[in-house]
């Protein structure tokens, strides 16, 4: 029998749309075994007499205990432990090539690690990234984990260079921070971890919660959705202080992935970055090129959670407008889970976008960022297939 | 050209219609000229002290620097903006508006204390209506509060605010605590029983970092990133309730640009839609109560392209909501014609004079 190619040449490709989820929260408090099991003695019985020292939060409680989706709770009335409810609910379910494990839990938990013993907020960091590492990672191949570090702490450096130099080194492919701390992020304090990011190629992300002495430029605010509606205070104080002391020009390698601090905000605050350094060139010459080019050279972001214009009608203009200014492989799929404004590949990036819109940001772009193959024969069902 | 200079065209030909400059500026020259305004006290109490006024206006716009004042309006000896005849020189007569609104940033929140800063508050007030409002018919006014003491600041917006002269009480953005929550109603409540809009305008108070995570190193990043507390501040004024205690109450939004509005407003429609369960009294989307109740001056505009910027306006989702001003005497690089063309044709009117000219009853 003669075999005849019918395959026609237009289609693009009938393989799956491969999809990484690069915002995914395992959830343990330091007595689940899985951290403790890495937490010296002393700190153990200090946590256990002392607490955490933890000024600052819970002032606004959330609608609920650990704001999460009422499905992502287990049996015994937890969320965000149990890898394998994770793998069952989320990476199965969505035929997930890889997933980027992002815990801020450590520096929520641990106010950044600053109103604590210092050695003890750096035990807390070290046996957060091996919890991930070890029982998260160890619970499926398809997980990746972020080195979760304290930014305003000496020893931050030593987790990143502990963490990519152990055992699990390969499985760490990110650096993780929150997006505020005590000094603005482009300070030469926080330098040293921008050159451990570059010597290991690995990405450096922001996650919300602040962790500054206030969440505002004007104190704190009183409710959650508040603080949740705002979140793009964050980025928005962070962007200037990296283009403006010129990060960018002593690392150029470096990659910085803003996770769940929106996009939408990206292209109208480059113009206003642009206009800043044109009035004000004369304070910042140093500068080597104009603020938006060094946004879109060094900047991904993360879908979760979805812009959500005021009419559906809207969202293509902003998707353009993003896309046109240069952002089209920037943007990465994100669920959030187990969190309640979770949101899944097909709510994420509608099957009403064009399919190579889709691939990127499905999987393609975070793919590029972590160095993670799609795996053959997995993700979304290609329109193409039928 | 730019939105603020005239050189190389004729107002007319840019716009034949009637103008109302939203935010002009006036600085007080030297803490010298309130002393004619000023309880005998508190003269002496700056003279025997050597004091040269609030730190406030250096640290939000720094004498020297080429955002605070545009060369053509920089006069050797004098302090930018300082006295009428340059106002009138510099805008009101070219530009042929029929009003503008003078705003004095002073400072008085990086004054600390409780009886000197409500009578720093006075003197200002009283000085912007001598030497400005009753001398140019064209002029109308914000009045100053030492916004860190809200019972002061109500007693002083019902001490001035019925003066035909003023028609906004100005709120400087940096505060120590967000302006939704409730130890601010008394200056919402004085403002609403004036008739008064409440604009918010760079500045404040000069303690604490002006935003989440530190203090910055250059002006330029500060001057960026300003654009996050100026959210901050109307995000908590929407959550908090604010304008359902206070449903006349009317926002204007100065030197704080718009092009962010839209997606901010997306954001909290968002998160009423999950969460609305926390602030119940919030009884309608936050981008409705957006429309209903701020304006947004257009300087700075900081706008990209003419098409990407279309989109923009659009979004807001209504043609009232722009304001036009110079923001007189500080150096911005947008481009009026762009503006014009950026907006509607049915908009036109309303962005140059209409809007505002609704907004502050005048």
């Amino acid at each position: 029998m003669t075999i005849t190619e019918t395959t026609p040449a237009a289609v693009t490709s009938p393989r799956k749309l491969g999809v990484i989820d690069v915002d995914f929260h395992p959830m343990p408090t330091p007595t689940d075994k899985q951290v403790a099991e890495h937490l010296p003695q002393k700190w153990r019985d200090y946590i256990s007499r002392y607490g955490l020292g933890s000024f600052g939060g819970g002032v606004s409680p959330a609608q609920r205990e650990f704001t999460h989706r009422l499905d992502a709770i287990d049996e015994n009335g937890r969320v965000g432990v149990d890898p394998q409810l994770a793998v069952e609910q989320v990476v199965d379910m969505f035929d997930m090539s890889a997933v980027v494990l992002t815990c801020p839990q450590a520096y929520i938990i641990t106010n950044g690690g600053v109103n604590m013993p210092h050695d003890m907020a750096i035990s807390l960091y070290s046996a957060y990234n091996d919890a991930l590492a070890y029982t998260w990672c160890g619970a499926d191949d398809r997980f990746r984990a972020s080195i979760s570090i304290a930014r305003d702490l000496p020893g931050a450096v030593e987790e990143i260079e502990r963490c990519k130099e152990g055992p699990n080194g390969d499985k760490f492919v990110q650096v993780l921070m929150s997006p505020a701390g005590a000094d603005p992020i482009g300070k030469r304090r926080y330098w040293p971890i921008f050159e451990a990011c570059e010597r290991y190629n690995i990405p450096l992300g922001f996650h919300v919660p602040g962790m500054g002495r206030q969440p505002t430029g004007a104190g704190r605010q009183n409710f959650y959705s508040e603080m949740h509606a705002a979140f793009a205070v964050l980025p928005l104080a962070m962007v200037p202080s990296f283009v403006f002391e010129g990060v960018f020009d002593h690392f150029p390698k470096l990659k910085i992935a803003a996770l769940e601090l929106g996009w939408d905000w990206v292209v109208p605050y480059s113009w206003r970055l642009d206009a800043t350094y044109s009035k004000l060139r004369d304070e910042v010459s140093h500068l080597a090129r104009k603020p938006s080019e060094y946004l879109k050279e060094h900047f991904w972001f993360s879908t979760q959670p979805l812009e959500e214009p005021e009419h559906p009608e809207q969202t293509e203009g902003v998707y353009q407008m993003f896309e046109e200014a240069g952002f089209a492989d920037r943007l990465m799929f994100s669920s959030d889970y187990p969190h309640w404004d979770f949101d899944s590949p097909y709510e994420s990036v509608p099957e009403s976008f064009p399919e190579d819109r889709r691939r990127r940001i499905l999987g393609e772009n975070a793919s590029k960022l972590y160095g993670l193959p799609l795996l053959p024969d997995s993700g979304l069902p290609s329109p193409t297939e039928f | 050209m730019t939105t603020a200079l005239l050189s190389g065209t004729n107002r007319t030909d840019l716009w034949s219609g009637s103008i109302i400059d939203c935010d002009v500026h006036a600085n007080v020259p030297s803490i010298e000229s309130l002393f004619d305004y000023m309880e005998p006290v508190w003269v002496q109490g700056t003279q025997e002290r050597g004091w040269r006024g609030p730190t406030g206006p250096r640290y939000a716009y720094p004498p020297g620097a080429t955002t605070t004042a545009r060369p053509e309006w920089r006069r050797d000896g004098e302090e930018p903006a300082s006295r009428l005849r340059m106002l009138q020189s510099d805008i009101l007569d070219p530009w042929q508006v029929d009003r503008a609104i003078v705003n004095c940033y002073y400072g008085i929140d990086s004054l600390r204390h409780p009886d000197w800063a409500p009578a720093l508050a006075r003197s200002v007030n009283d000085w912007i209506i001598a030497e400005w409002l009753d001398k140019d018919p064209r002029l109308a006014a914000s009045l100053v509060i030492p916004a860190r003491d809200p019972i002061a600041a109500a007693a002083e917006i019902d001490r001035v605010g019925s003066h035909p002269g003023f028609v906004q009480v100005m709120l400087p953005v940096r505060s120590e605590r967000l302006y939704g929550q409730r130890i601010f109603y008394p200056i919402y409540a004085a403002a609403t029983r004036n008739n008064l809009v409440v604009g918010l305008q760079w500045g404040g108070t000069t303690e604490d970092a002006p935003s989440p995570t530190g203090y910055s190193s250059y002006y330029a990043e500060q001057y960026a990133a300003e654009t996050q507390v100026y959210l901050a501040q109307l995000t908590s004024m929407v959550f908090e309730g604010t304008f359902q205690k206070f449903p006349t109450l009317r926002v204007a939004v100065m030197e704080g640009g718009f092009s962010w509005v839209p997606m901010w407003g997306w954001s909290m429609n968002k998160k009423w839609k999950g969460l609305r369960r926390e602030t119940p009294w919030v009884d309608r989307l936050p981008l409705e109560i957006v429309r209903d109740h701020m304006r947004f001056s257009v300087a700075p505009s900081d706008l990209g392209t003419v098409e990407e910027s279309k989109r923009i306006v659009d979004w807001l989702g209504s043609e009232d909501l722009l304001m036009f001003a110079t923001d007189y005497p500080h150096l911005h690089e947008d481009s009026l014609e762009k503006l014009l063309e950026v907006v509607p044709e049915s908009m036109r009117p309303k962005l140059m004079s209409e809007s505002a000219r609704d907004w502050y009853r005048l």
